[in-house]
């Protein structure tokens, strides 16, 4: 698997296979990221879209002595933010306290009832951290990075969770 | 389920609702930012973290503390520990009063982890003829005097900052110790920060004698409150790690200890000191599911006062009378005390001694003189 940044010229040259090569690297943790803060998978879907979108759009900006899945990641959350931000002001009730994770609409099974249920018991920072690092692997001073908070405070957060997921 | 069923079962699952967007995007349509860069991540406020003798000492101290906790400083020969009664520890400090109290928790802690519960002091152990009061105050005396001569008065301490000699690390310091008697103790805290200036995380290692704890370390300020949160790798076997997270705010420092064990919290202590005028106060706190299990203040006054308090436990108490291996009786025991601890001479050979006066309401009040630590 080459390192993400060797697509950086063809992305600028808005090379087809070069962004299906990042996009399939890199689309769990964007997936994970996101729906880690929205709780809502239509609502991922359509930011995820969008960061990559972001991701292209803004590929001249990218300074190549960063990360570039921290980058996207970070892209991911700020668009996430906004989102976020946006629905406050427009609905009195804030949909992104909703008890599901998932859409009610979807049929789930007894796995993804399971998974929700464990998800469920942490918050949002927990979340977001925990899934980060068990979907990709990502290491959890790239999450630090990410997420701007130091380093012991993601470690930290990483152990709550952990604790939470197995009661 | 096994945790790592459990974590296998996630990752799959999210894995498996990634939403394949990427057939819906035309790339060849959307149109390249030429703007200049912005960088999206929020820039950290420069901090200073081991700017300052107190940061260097409190992450000393602490490492320090949780270096006892670790058995490695006493058993590695990193240190002689030298408890005589002249060492008395004199909390003159602030620096003193942390250290103290820090590895007073540890010495606690160890306590809590090595399978021992909070049982209550005026408990007779098995044998019926000794108290378990009496191993508690070996082991405070034990760090009272460890406190000392590795703390010594902050006048006889000295911090020097040096570019580090140690390959992957960038700075470090030396703490030098000249306790009120005997030879001149040293440790080094080799550190470099992670990234770039606006990365306030640490990587370092701790190194007293052929003794060696690593740690990483953040920094942050939040308005008036500025925070460090330290993760120390105890060398062990084990897959152990000691968190410390130290807040400050006027008047008060809180450290807060998790001892976790292959990601299973094992212990959670939490230390407050306040300092107000002359007097300073630490109360330590182990907490088990948010449940407050005991708490100690501790006070300097003219020696050291320690009250306690150790919240209702169910005491297994074998009845001896009737069956011991399988006759037990079972009793909810909650106990408060207070400990005094101050210098005398003892009666017979004149030398300075540490007097523990101990009152508990059921064994009432006892005096203990303790000289050396057992341990030596």
């Amino acid at each position: 698997m080459a390192d993400l940044e060797t697509y950086i010229e063809l992305l600028i040259a808005k090379d087809e296979a070069a962004f299906e090569a990042v996009y399939h690297q890199t689309k769990h943790s964007v997936y994970a990221m996101i729906v880690s803060m929205v709780k809502d998978r239509s609502a991922a879907e359509d930011l995820m879209q969008d960061t990559y979108i972001k991701m292209i759009a803004s590929i001249r900006q990218y300074d190549p002595k960063r990360n570039f899945t921290t980058w996207l990641l970070t892209i991911a959350r700020n668009l996430a933010i906004d989102e976020l931000r946006k629905r406050k002001r427009e609905q009195p009730v804030d949909p992104m306290e909703s008890e599901n994770i998932f859409p009610k609409t979807e049929a789930k099974g007894e796995t993804d009832l399971l998974v929700e249920e464990y998800l469920m018991r942490l918050d949002e920072d927990e979340r977001q951290v925990f899934l980060l690092h068990i979907v990709d692997n990502m290491k959890h001073r790239e999450i630090a990075k990410i997420v701007d908070k130091p380093l012991g405070t993601v470690l930290w957060l990483y152990q709550k969770a952990l604790r939470k997921i197995k009661k | 389920m096994k945790l790592k069923n459990r974590l296998a079962m996630i990752r799959e699952s999210i894995k498996r609702q990634t939403p394949e967007i990427n057939k819906k995007i035309r790339i060849e349509e959307i149109r390249l930012d030429e703007s200049p860069v912005v960088s999206l991540v929020h820039p950290v406020r420069s901090l200073r973290f081991l700017k300052t003798a107190w940061a260097k000492t409190t992450l000393a101290m602490t490492a320090i503390a949780i270096g006892l906790f670790g058995i490695v400083f006493l058993s590695d020969g990193g240190f002689r520990l030298d408890s005589t009664p002249e060492m008395a520890a004199s909390l003159e400090s602030e620096e003193d009063a942390l250290a103290f109290t820090a590895i007073t928790s540890a010495s606690l802690l160890k306590y809590q982890t090595s399978g021992m519960d909070f049982v209550p002091v005026s408990r007779p152990l098995s044998g019926g003829n000794t108290w378990q009061i009496e191993t508690h105050l070996s082991q405070l005396n034990h760090y009272v005097n460890v406190l000392d001569r590795m703390i010594g008065p902050v006048s006889n301490q000295s911090i020097t900052d040096l570019t580090s000699p140690r390959t992957g690390f960038e700075r470090a310091f030396r703490v030098l110790v000249t306790p009120l008697s005997g030879s001149q103790i040293a440790y080094e805290l080799h550190y470099t920060e992670d990234g770039t200036s606006q990365d306030n995380s640490y990587v370092g290692v701790i190194v007293a004698g052929s003794s060696e704890i690593h740690f990483e370390a953040s920094r942050s300020l939040q308005g008036t409150r500025e925070w460090l949160l330290t993760t120390f790798l105890i060398p062990t076997d084990r897959s152990d790690a000691v968190k410390a997270r130290l807040t400050e705010e006027t008047g008060n420092t809180v450290i807060e200890y998790e001892h976790i064990s292959n990601g299973i919290l094992l212990s959670k202590s939490v230390l407050t000191l306040t300092m107000e005028n002359s007097s300073r106060k630490a109360v330590l706190r182990f907490v088990e599911e948010d449940t407050i299990q005991a708490t100690f203040l501790l006070e300097k006054t003219t020696g050291l006062r320690i009250e306690y308090e150790i919240g209702t436990q169910d005491i297994f108490e074998m009845d001896s009378m009737i069956a011991p291996e399988f006759s037990y009786d079972v009793r909810s025991i909650t106990e408060k005390g207070v400990i005094t601890v101050g210098v005398s001479t003892h009666q017979d050979s004149d030398v300075p001694v540490l007097r523990y006066d101990v009152q508990i309401a059921s064994i009432g009040t006892r005096s203990y003189i303790l000289e050396k630590s057992d341990d030596e």
